[in-house]
């Protein structure tokens, strides 16, 4: 009896290290290199919510250079991106510069790797189609913002002069009790972008713009908390008015074509559910790729 | 230690991941009550002799109980309750509820069917009336039966609570997340996090034992 019990243990712990170093991901990661005689580069991608991770790998393939392949898989948020970058899963997250950077800020063992052709990609709102009155409010307050250099100051606030290991300072969201607020949905996951501080209250670039809009447009925002997979059902579903959207630009290329990943094709509507509509874009930020040192 | 304190404690961190926490335990014990008294409802008419409520009740639990739970809250909040004006925790408490009902009314079913029958004709035949036979000799014994997949219930329903984050409710597990993207260490959040949920069950481990601890105490006195 005590054999059995000595072998359950001795068997949970074996299995408990398994899972623990990740089952040899990182091996697995390094034999996928040489399948088929290809150098196959894994990158992480946050989840496009349009346009599916199978969809985004065969045109990826269709662009495959003779010994070069990528790989994409999508991930739902920055935590779970890096812990399969520590796991192995991948070799690399591809994600916004600004993030990079606050994230090895704070992770030593990181590096940032520049892409090839600099991809940049564009930070939006998406509102409900039929809202068309809000979506020419933001795109006059956008304007107004970039004519005025208030978004310049509030990107350098906010983001390009944050000291190492410095979070974004807290902001104060105009609110008017008994206003109908205007609801925006934040995820929190996109620092210093986008983040929640330790006290609970949402902060970031994106808060000091909203912060800014409001004042603009004389309303109450209020903060909506959803996870990033439910942005578009929280929106449509009228749970929020306004959410935070990223898009590959196009205006810039001929023949409606967009320096995305490998040069890949990507229509600006993209990644844009039914029913939801962009305003024009407030700030960009160029496509960079995390890495192990 | 000190990067454990910056995660956890330092400026609000601990009373953000109480407040996270309280929310969990709410919508837990809410969903739970409102369950047992609902499964306990459709037990009765999933036993019963009316056959429409019976066959009714029958596929309500296997279709509740075939949908993955955050199916069920995203339909509830997103669709059919998105312009009831219900707070997204109440939507929650709901939709936890009614999958919790499900399974309980199962439960509940299985533990009658597995008491003996014969005590309760015995009963009737000393004269108990329909209610005291099932309250004085059915129940007792049924709870018994029931009481280790209860607790897995409650268990398994304090875990399904961690995909609230998806319905604008910022319970302990997306407070978690969030802390996790905030200091980009994700592997030590996720697993304090873990922990947190880990005592939540052993509470509830703890409070089982404790019953039949009493129970066992009272049979030897």
């Amino acid at each position: 009896m005590n054999w059995k019990k000595a072998a359950t243990i001795l068997l949970g712990c074996a299995l408990v290290g398994a899972v623990l170093v990740g089952c040899g991901g990182q091996q697995a990661a390094q034999k996928d290199n040489n399948q088929d005689g290809k150098n196959i580069v894994k990158v992480g991608l946050l989840t496009r919510q349009n346009l599916s991770e199978d969809k985004l790998n065969s045109l990826l393939k269709e662009k495959e250079s003779s010994g070069q392949a990528m790989i994409v898989t999508y991930y739902d948020n920055l935590s779970a991106m890096q812990m399969g970058l520590d796991a192995g899963n991948i070799q690399s997250m591809r994600i916004y510069k600004s993030v990079a950077t606050y994230l090895t800020d704070r992770n030593n063992n990181l590096v940032v790797k520049e892409v090839a052709d600099h991809p940049m990609d564009e930070f939006c709102f998406g509102v409900r189609k039929e809202d068309e009155k809000l979506q020419a409010d933001l795109n006059r307050v956008i304007a107004d913002m970039k004519a005025d250099g208030t978004l310049e100051k509030l990107s350098k606030e906010y983001v390009t002069a944050l000291k190492k290991g410095e979070e974004p300072p807290a902001v104060t969201l105009p609110f008017q009790p008994g206003d109908v607020p205007l609801r925006i949905a934040v995820t929190g996951d996109l620092p210093p972008l986008d983040l929640v501080k330790a006290d609970g209250s949402a902060a970031g670039f994106n808060t000091a713009i909203l912060a800014e809009i409001g004042k603009r447009l004389r309303c109450s925002i209020e903060v909506v908390q959803v996870a990033s997979g439910g942005r578009a059902a929280t929106l449509t579903s009228k749970k929020a008015d306004v959410v935070f959207w990223t898009v590959v630009p196009v205006e810039k290329k001929a023949n409606n074509e967009a320096v995305g990943i490998k040069g890949l094709f990507m229509p600006r509507d993209a990644d844009v559910p039914e029913g939801m509509a962009l305003t024009d874009s407030y700030f960009s930020d160029e496509v960079v790729d995390v890495a192990k040192k | 230690m000190d990067t454990i304190y910056q995660i956890f404690i330092a400026n609000g961190a601990f009373a953000t991941i109480c407040k996270g926490l309280w929310v969990t335990v709410e919508i837990s014990l809410a969903a739970l009550v409102l369950g047992t008294l609902l499964g306990a409802v459709l037990c009765f008419f999933r036993m019963g002799k009316n056959s429409p409520m019976r066959f009714l009740t029958a596929g309500y639990i296997a279709l509740v109980r075939g949908c993955p739970v955050l199916m069920l809250l995203m339909l509830l909040f997103y669709g059919v309750l998105a312009q009831s004006g219900l707070t997204p925790i109440v939507v929650a408490i709901l939709a936890f509820a009614l999958h919790t009902a499900a399974h309980v009314a199962e439960l509940f079913r299985s533990s009658i069917m597995a008491t003996d029958f014969g005590q309760v004709e015995a009963a009737r035949t000393l004269g108990f009336s329909r209610i005291q036979a099932f309250r004085l000799v059915t129940l007792p014994q049924m709870m018994h039966i029931a009481r280790p997949v209860y607790q897995s219930t409650i268990v398994n329903l304090i875990q399904w609570t961690s995909v609230v984050g998806y319905v604008t409710i910022t319970d302990l597990t997306r407070v978690i997340y969030n802390t996790a993207s905030r200091t980009m260490q994700p592997m030590i959040t996720i697993l304090g996090g873990m922990i947190i949920y880990i005592a939540i069950s052993y509470c509830v481990y703890g409070i089982f034992a404790w019953l039949e601890w009493r129970d066992k105490r009272e049979v030897a006195e």
